[in-house]
């Protein structure tokens, strides 16, 4: 089984490898959370500190019963956790992200097998559960310590309205994050900034790759079908600053246990999350359905990644017989 | 483990587990995984689990000595088909009933109460075992089924209940609410949950030595299979045990020497006090002289099914109701089994 997996994940494998990437996606959330503190105050952290010691505890105790080994040092549970914390309202009670910490680590990743085995993404099937199971909590999002907003509607409750607020006008605050939403996940201008630095890490490049092309779909379909009364262009951007659609695009889809091995198979698993995320805002039921396209798009790749090498061993068996009919 | 190898391991077969620990064992819905949807969908409540619970059961007790007595003789198409005639004669009238009694539990279930008319489990029962086996066994594997497939049930509804609603038989008992847990979703994660109980009990039976079953021998640490499969060999070391197993198994004996004496080293002649092998002895003249029907007598739907898995399965039942050879060819046939299932689990492993 170890020949067979590419060198990419044989190097992952290396625990000390794990660790660094973990260390390293901790690290790029780091600016979120101090820009979620600066809106939201100090609840900010707790959540996130809470949600990450509940994942690691979770982690902890099912890696030694379940899988039979330690676990928990490559740092990925901390990941999840911060992860799932950054999705949720600055109010939320802190049961509601132990909750989603928990599920994610003991449904989606655990029982099958750890950080590189897992066939969805544990911190998008993590806020998929909550949100299912407590939308109410999930989307009573406070607005901010520092800017008095217009309107306490999120974002994305007012695109999925048709309504446009004229404070939304200024574009600026929509980049900045200065919007009601989740708590860290507001800011496209520092996510965009994560990603510009993704691109510049080595062993993230390809991985990047993906989220540029969720991204760009998703831009691609809100600039063709807008939902407020606006110009196409501030559709973009407002569909791309609400909820957690970019923190989706830029930590969550580059999960390297579901990320393609191909750059232009990811480029392409990138495009159908993106889409898949905006058909979900436009037809679902929930305001934010980032999550829920992440893991349709993990369902659906191993199937698509089968069915092209079905068509491929198919070619050349065809050219085999072939060429053995022309030698005949 | 040293001091386990030394145990006397028991080896349960088949035939002398209780027919009711099929019930935990091979479980419908949490090891063989059939009749899930109306579990999954359905069974949000004590009342529907109920409702689900007695209609499979009932409809597995009617289908399977049914199909045991007449309807194997049918083609398999045509038994499929009334399997389902069976169910909807169950549902239809059931339906009628809750409809006129105004039960809610008719509501709650919508599209899925007629649809329990086509629950898989009463097909795949009745083609994997009725099929193949006489009509007391077919009510015995029919009761343990729906024992095993109603406890599921049951628990699964409760579980549903307490947690989505936080009530017990439309009682609130807490104030609790977990929207998920209603969705099919949160059926299967309590499935999966129940299935991942029982595998754990069942491994820690088998590793304090209570060997519960043939297939059991699946869950047993590497070292113990060896034990076990140095005692399955020993049956075989009795060359006429081995011939009466292979002629009750329709498997002619093999005119060269088994495979055991085939690794020995060629010597220019054999050892005088080994003993030469017998004449071959057609399988039809040894199932005559025992009064069992032949492997030719057989109909064409399970000739066709003794060069499968089942072959063994109808080799040994002889189409008829007649007893084994003997109690040593029985166990030694069920050992034989046995010792297929361990190559083939080493054989995986080794992958």
């Amino acid at each position: 089984m170890e020949e067979a997996l590419p060198r990419w994940k044989k190097l992952l494998r290396d625990n000390r490898e794990a660790r660094r990437w973990n260390l390293v996606s901790l690290e790029l959330t780091l600016p979120l959370l101090v820009v979620g503190y600066y809106y939201y105050g100090a609840a900010v952290p707790r959540l996130a500190v809470i949600a990450a010691l509940a994942a690691m505890i979770c982690e902890a105790v099912a890696g030694r019963l379940v899988l039979r080994r330690r676990t928990v040092d490559d740092w990925n549970a901390a990941v999840v956790g911060v992860w799932v914390a950054c999705m949720l309202p600055a109010g939320s009670p802190p049961w509601l992200a132990v909750v989603g910490a928990a599920f994610a680590i003991l449904v989606v990743k655990i029982p099958f097998g750890g950080t590189l085995s897992a066939p969805f993404i544990p911190a998008a099937a993590g806020f998929a559960f909550l949100t299912v199971c407590f939308p109410a909590r999930v989307f009573a999002y406070v607005p901010s310590v520092l800017v008095d907003p217009v309107d306490y509607r999120s974002l994305a409750s007012l695109l999925r309205g048709g309504q446009f607020v004229p404070h939304v006008r200024n574009i600026s605050y929509v980049l900045l994050g200065q919007t009601v939403g989740p708590m860290g996940t507001g800011s496209l201008i520092v996510i965009a900034a994560v990603l510009l630095i993704s691109f510049l890490l080595k062993g993230r490049r390809t991985a990047a790759l993906a989220s540029l092309s969720f991204l760009a779909a998703a831009a691609l379909l809100a600039f063709a079908f807008p939902r407020i009364a606006g110009s196409r262009l501030d559709s973009v951007w407002m569909e791309l600053c609400s909820g957690s659609l970019a923190f989706a695009a830029v930590f969550l889809l580059p999960d390297p246990a579901t990320l393609p091995r191909r750059w232009f198979t990811r480029a392409g698993y990138g495009a159908m999350a993106g889409v898949l995320a905006m058909l979900l805002r436009y037809l679902g039921s929930y305001e934010e359905s980032a999550c829920f396209a992440l893991l349709l798009a993990n369902a659906a790749m191993p199937l698509l990644i089968r069915a092209k090498n079905e068509i491929a061993h198919l070619k050349v068996a065809l050219a085999q017989k072939k060429q053995r009919e022309g030698v005949a | 483990m040293a001091a386990k190898k030394e145990k006397e391991m028991p080896l349960i077969t088949a035939k002398e587990r209780h027919w009711l620990s099929d019930a935990l064992i091979a479980n419908p819905v949490l090891v063989q995984a059939i009749g899930l949807a109306p579990v999954v969908a359905v069974a949000t409540s004590l009342r529907a689990a109920l409702v689900i619970a007695v209609v499979a059961g009932v409809h597995l007790l009617l289908c399977e000595p049914l199909t045991s007595l007449l309807l194997r003789r049918l083609p398999a198409w045509l038994r499929v088909a009334c399997y389902y005639v069976l169910g909807l004669a169950l549902v239809v009238p059931l339906q009628y009933v809750l409809r006129r009694m105004d039960d809610p539990i008719v509501a709650a279930m919508d599209i899925f109460l007629p649809l329990l008319a086509i629950n898989s489990l009463a097909a795949v029962r009745c083609e994997r075992f009725a099929v193949l086996h006489n009509t007391p066994a077919c009510l015995k594997d029919a009761a343990a089924t729906a024992v095993g497939y109603g406890t599921v049930t049951v628990l699964v509804g409760v579980i549903r209940e307490f947690l989505g609603h936080g009530s017990f038989l439309g009682r609130q008992v807490i104030t609790f609410d977990v929207r998920g847990i209603w969705m099919p979703f949160g059926g299967f994660l309590v499935v999966g949950v129940l299935a991942a109980g029982l595998k754990l009990l069942l491994r820690t039976l088998s590793e304090h030595g209570i060997v519960v079953g043939a297939h059991k021998a699946m869950e047993l640490a590497p070292e113990d299979r060896e034990v076990r499969r140095e005692k399955t060999r020993k049956l075989f070391e009795d060359a006429e045990t081995r011939r009466q197993v292979l002629s009750a198994a329709g498997v002619l004996p093999p005119e060269n020497p088994p495979e055991e004496a085939k690794t020995e080293p060629q010597a220019a002649e054999p050892p005088p006090e080994e003993p030469a092998h017998p004449k071959p002895i057609p399988a039809e003249a040894v199932a005559e002289a025992e009064g069992k029907k032949t492997a030719a007598a057989l109909p064409p739907e399970l000739r066709e099914l003794e060069e499968t898995e089942f072959g063994g399965l109808v080799a040994e039942a002889g189409y008829a109701d007649a007893e084994p050879v003997s109690e040593g060819v029985a166990a030694a046939m069920e050992a034989l089994e046995e010792l297929e299932a361990l190559d083939e689990l080493e054989q995986e492993e080794s992958k």
